[in-house]
């Protein structure tokens, strides 16, 4: 999982923001503390950040900021679950979950007719998995009652989503993150999902 | 928070297993052996938590050490604080001494005395008075300003007793910020937008993106200035 880095000057002089947006953003928890990465270069000890996350953080930031306050921001942020309720019919209206899966849902546990957040995003990472075609309804059911029983351990957490298969035989797992995890050759890693990527995305999309 | 919450007073010398309270006031000796969450703590003498510390407003008269974190809305020392653990708070005023083992995040921090911190000193506006030698491995914020000693009175005095000097100045690694003013500091990198160095400043390399000033006791290896693109 090697991702390419980017120093902090070369950062801030691409973004054109300062050193005090930058710490202050980090006070704030607008930038989570594992993307500061510490190297020794020859002037010492350097910061570096994940180029690609850091750079579409800031992009979010700098977009947002004239709307909300900071707090709000960090919360909309952070991948601590809201305490959000939306009704089925919005959902489908505001494009976040497509209507099959809806439908698949409310076969497997009833028809509620608010869902609240935690629900929301389990019904998002199944849609992500649908609509990619790379998993089928049975596996949907195994990754459903897994997420039920398993997610609330990882609350607030940043974790990815593993699904994995092995001679046609599926599994999935949940990985806290920063962490490496490695797999003997024949199993195939099918789908690997940022969960708290897709939190903030849906946070944006929610509020 | 909740009212009807319960105070939790030490007069003399007592231990409590800690818990959640409205104030906690502990004048004499103290010891607490868990977790505290209280609106206000007040240490008068000598305290020890074992745990983690939240309250919206500290304030320390003698000496405090926590082993945990320590997270509050306002503080202010007169004495000493070691924390363990990392320090968060809005606004900051200490006289006398702080030592962090982790990182330090504070919107104001002023200080009159000496600091140590072993991690990143975050601080919106960051205002120190050094009494005696100081330390942090990096140093973030907005405004920055760094002087030595409010008192000037004695460094001749001083200077008598011990003529090759007395190290009561800050050394760390980095210091970044917007407006950063310097006495007294030895440090590798300083970056800013406008940089200003006071007497007896020691440093590697400066890199400024508008204005840079310098004192003629100040010691600077290299600096250059950054175009802004």
């Amino acid at each position: 999982m090697e991702q390419e880095l980017i120093s902090k000057k070369e950062l801030l002089e691409l973004t054109k923001i300062s050193y005090g947006q930058l710490y202050r953003w980090k006070r704030k928890n607008l930038i989570p503390e594992e993307w500061f990465i510490r190297k020794s270069t020859y002037t010492g000890q350097e910061t570096f950040f994940p180029k690609e996350r850091i750079l579409d953080r800031i992009e979010k930031i700098k977009n947002m900021k004239g709307d909300v306050s900071l707090d709000e921001l960090a919360n909309m942020l952070s991948p601590n679950l809201t305490e959000l309720v939306r009704k089925r019919e919005d959902l489908i209206k505001l494009n976040i979950i497509s209507k099959s899966t809806l439908e698949f849902y409310t076969e497997e546990r009833g028809k509620d007719k608010e869902l609240n957040f935690e629900k929301i995003l389990y019904l998002s990472i199944l849609d992500n998995l649908f609509d990619s075609g790379k998993i089928n309804f049975d596996e949907g059911k195994l990754i459903l009652t897994f997420l039920d029983e398993y997610y609330p351990k990882f609350k607030g957490k940043n974790c990815e989503l593993l699904f994995l298969r092995k001679l046609g035989i599926s599994s999935c797992c949940l990985v806290s993150k920063p962490n490496e995890i490695n797999f003997e050759n024949s199993m195939k890693v099918v789908e690997k999902l940022n969960i708290s990527d897709l939190i903030e995305e849906l946070k944006i999309k929610l509020v | 928070m909740e009212k009807n919450m319960m105070n939790l007073e030490i007069k003399g010398s007592g231990s409590s297993e800690g818990g959640k309270y409205n104030t906690v006031v502990i004048k004499g000796n103290g010891k607490i052996d868990g977790n505290l969450d209280c609106n206000y703590l007040e240490v008068q003498g000598h305290c020890e938590v074992n745990g983690n510390v939240k309250s919206e407003s500290v304030k320390v008269n003698g000496n405090n050490s926590i082993k945990g974190d320590l997270e509050a809305d306002e503080i202010e020392i007169h004495g000493e604080v070691n924390v363990d653990g990392n320090l968060s708070v809005e606004k900051i005023h200490t006289h006398g001494m702080i030592s962090v083992n982790g990182n330090c995040n504070a919107e104001s921090f002023t200080m009159e005395g000496a600091f140590k911190i072993r991690g990143l000193l975050n601080a919106g506006e960051l205002e120190l008075k050094l009494h005696g030698p100081s330390e942090a491995r990096e140093i973030g914020g907005e405004k920055i300003m760094v002087k030595r000693n409010g008192r000037v009175k004695f460094t001749r005095i001083r200077k008598l007793i011990m003529p090759f000097g007395f190290d009561t100045g800050l050394t760390t690694d980095i210091i970044e910020g917007d407006e950063i003013y310097l006495e007294y500091t030895n440090a590798k990198v300083v970056r800013g937008n406008d940089i200003e160095l006071g007497s007896g400043c020691n440093i590697k390399l400066i890199e400024y993106q508008n204005e840079f000033k310098q004192h003629e006791e100040a010691e600077v290896v290299t600096y250059k200035k950054i175009r802004k693109t």
